[in-house]
């Protein structure tokens, strides 16, 4: 939940909606290692609850839901790192990479919440 | 005491369209937990802010006012998409000790935001010593945090 709600804040700055007095570099590589450090209990709990119970989310729609949306969200997250944010300085006043930035954030916000909410139904397998 | 009003919950047309219906609890579930992390989002990294990690190439106050709308906005989210799961279950929360202390931890948690962490945020940067944005923080991460972690609990110890 930290985890993604530091991605969350950091998603609504790229779209422009909050926190637009603090530049988008700067804001990035200082909440890049907060992120990744709730990043890793969010990861080692998940794994050890599917491990407890796999056949329990097997063929469940939500669970395999969610996965897909967790490797859209982990893939948009790796191509705004590697290909966008390596030319991180200067970039609020490039318009180019707001733009592009633009999508990467709205992209991001999108498929965490539906990470986030695919999640939550997954004790209700509806789709059998 | 409170009994009656549990009751009333109960009671409610809008708590019978949930019980008769098999996707509204789910769906409202699943959209206040997504509301509840934007929420715990905006409330870190302020609360990151005050203990001089994170995004300290603003100013707390900087930091705090932004925070501010998206605390409002999914605060109300949280409250809209709450308050039905509530009175659905109002008879079988009112026998819930997880769910009272939840209520209690998070009417102190929203006055100490609203009240002491909103003061010392805002203060004058060099006003206050030193440990003080950091205690208040510190206590605001771990209200939070019981929130969190006591409304989740609910589901498995009543």
């Amino acid at each position: 939940m930290v985890f993604a709600g530091l991605v969350i804040m950091m998603d609504l700055r790229l779209v422009g909606l909050a926190f637009a007095n603090a530049p988008l570099a700067q804001i990035q590589r200082r909440l890049f290692p907060w992120q990744m450090a709730s990043f890793v209990p969010s990861m080692a709990t998940g794994i050890l609850l599917f491990c407890v119970d796999p056949l329990r989310y097997y063929r469940n729609v939500f669970f395999l839901a969610k996965l897909v949306f967790l490797v859209l969200a982990g893939l948009n997250a790796l191509a705004f790192h590697f290909k966008t944010y390596r030319k991180a300085e200067g970039w609020d006043e490039d318009r180019q990479i707001t733009a592009i930035a633009r999508v990467a954030g709205a992209a991001s916000l999108l498929l965490w919440s539906l990470t986030i909410v695919s999640s939550r139904l997954i004790p209700n397998n509806w789709f059998k | 005491m409170l009994l009656p009003f549990f009751e009333w919950c109960d009671g409610l047309a809008m708590s019978q369209a949930y019980r008769d219906s098999t996707y509204l609890f789910p769906v409202t579930q699943a959209l206040h937990v997504l509301a509840v992390t934007v929420f715990i989002g905006a409330i870190v990294i302020g609360d990151l802010r005050l203990l001089g990690w994170g995004p300290v190439g603003q100013s707390r106050a900087s930091i705090a006012r932004s925070a501010q709308v998206i605390l409002f906005w999914a605060g109300l989210a949280v409250l809209v998409t709450g308050i039905p799961q509530f009175t659905t279950n109002a008879l079988t929360y009112h026998r819930s000790w997880l769910f009272v202390l939840k209520m209690w931890i998070l009417v102190a948690a929203l006055l100490f935001t609203a009240t002491v962490r909103q003061r010392v945020a805002v203060a004058d940067e060099g006003h206050l010593s030193p440990w003080v944005p950091r205690v208040v923080g510190a206590v605001s991460f771990a209200l939070w945090m019981s929130v969190a972690i006591s409304g989740r609990l609910i589901t498995y110890y009543g």
